[in-house]
């Protein structure tokens, strides 16, 4: 059966007695208010929202994903200068000479490699393996599905037919 | 009721943005209001996304291009927007929002604003099973009876994708409605 045909197009939503009446000055309201707070107006929701020409939402993933390394990175630049430190102290009355602690320091931190391949797997950073696809049927409805929700433009496929 | 056309806001919009910005807010908010609100379905998220379109229109009015529809601008931020908030809720959530009462059960007291029967909420639930942008575009088509071409202008989708989207969507339903 027809859906159109069972349940019409009835509007089962209430919504609370003035709200349009009182939008615009609700809404107004909330401007002066972002405004007189310093804020960037726009940032009542916290996910960045897509606005027809805004490209600036990629850099939030870049950066989420380079978190980790820029982690690493400090942690490496924390062990450089308090080496750097521990030399100079040790070395203080003997200018120019490096100290056998000093030495067997640098060592051990040289020793301390970053596995970076268990961080990349760690990160999910590995290279995927993509599963053989099989000769098994995949509905038309699947695919649709698909390309609507990846935003696949169907006519740059037909060009490419 | 408004009085006045998007062409009385567009030579407001250079002589005074406040008094523009609440003839866009008078003109277009009831529809911008249920687009949203048939997405997110509590009035509570309604209201919080619609507020949200506005303030995001108001940071960007500046770079509106004249040549575009004021609606079909507004429309797509709403839209970019309700389907923020559905992801955020979904990921707030620890069970998909895929039917009315689970959506009502998660919301606080009082904040949903819903009073369909059963026939009304099987359809609701029916569409609430269609990926977001499926949702979206079945909504605009059927309820707002808007034309493939004003869609395609929305969401940058073309026209043979939304009437094939719209097609199955509607498949969908009729199936979920005669298993349920």
């Amino acid at each position: 059966m027809k859906f159109s045909e069972e349940t019409g197009k009835e509007n089962p939503f209430r919504v609370p007695e003035d709200y349009f009446a009182t939008l615009a000055d609700r809404t107004m309201a909330t401007i002066r208010e972002a405004e007189a707070a310093g804020q960037e107006v726009g940032q009542l929701s916290k996910q960045p929202v897509a606005v027809p020409g805004d490209a600036g939402s990629g850099k939030r993933g870049r950066i989420v994903r380079l978190k980790p390394f820029l982690a690493l990175a400090a942690a490496i630049l924390g062990f450089a200068i308090l080496a750097t430190a521990l030399t100079r102290l040790i070395n203080a009355d003997r200018p120019g000479r490096v100290s056998d602690a000093a030495n067997s320091l640098f060592a051990d931190l040289a020793a301390e490699e970053i596995d970076i391949y268990m961080l990349e797997d760690e990160l999910n950073m590995t290279e995927t393996v993509i599963p053989e696809i099989t000769e098994e049927a995949i509905s038309s409805e699947a695919i649709i599905d698909y390309l609507m929700t990846e935003d696949i433009l169907l006519d740059d496929i037909y060009e490419l037919l | 009721m408004s009085q006045f056309t998007e062409d009385d806001i567009r030579k407001t919009l250079s002589e005074d943005a406040d008094k523009a910005f609440r003839m866009i807010i008078d003109l277009y908010g009831r529809k911008l209001y249920w687009h949203i609100r048939r997405l997110v379905i509590t009035h509570d998220d309604a209201d919080d996304a619609l507020q949200n379109t506005f303030l995001n229109a108001w940071k960007n009015i500046g770079s509106f291009r004249s040549e575009s529809s004021l609606l079909t601008w507004l429309w797509s931020i709403a839209t970019n927007e309700a389907l923020n908030l559905i992801r955020r809720r979904a990921r707030e959530n620890s069970v998909a929002l895929d039917d009315v009462e689970g959506i009502i059960a998660s919301s606080a007291e009082g904040s949903t604003w819903f009073d369909g029967d059963a026939a009304t909420i099987k359809l609701q639930n029916a569409i609430l099973k269609l990926p977001e942008k499926q949702r979206a575009v079945f909504n605009m088509k059927y309820f707002e009876e808007m034309t493939y071409e004003d869609i395609s202008a929305v969401t940058g989708t073309s026209v043979g994708a939304l009437k094939a989207s719209y097609h199955h969507a509607v498949k969908k339903i009729e199936q979920f409605l005669d298993r349920n």
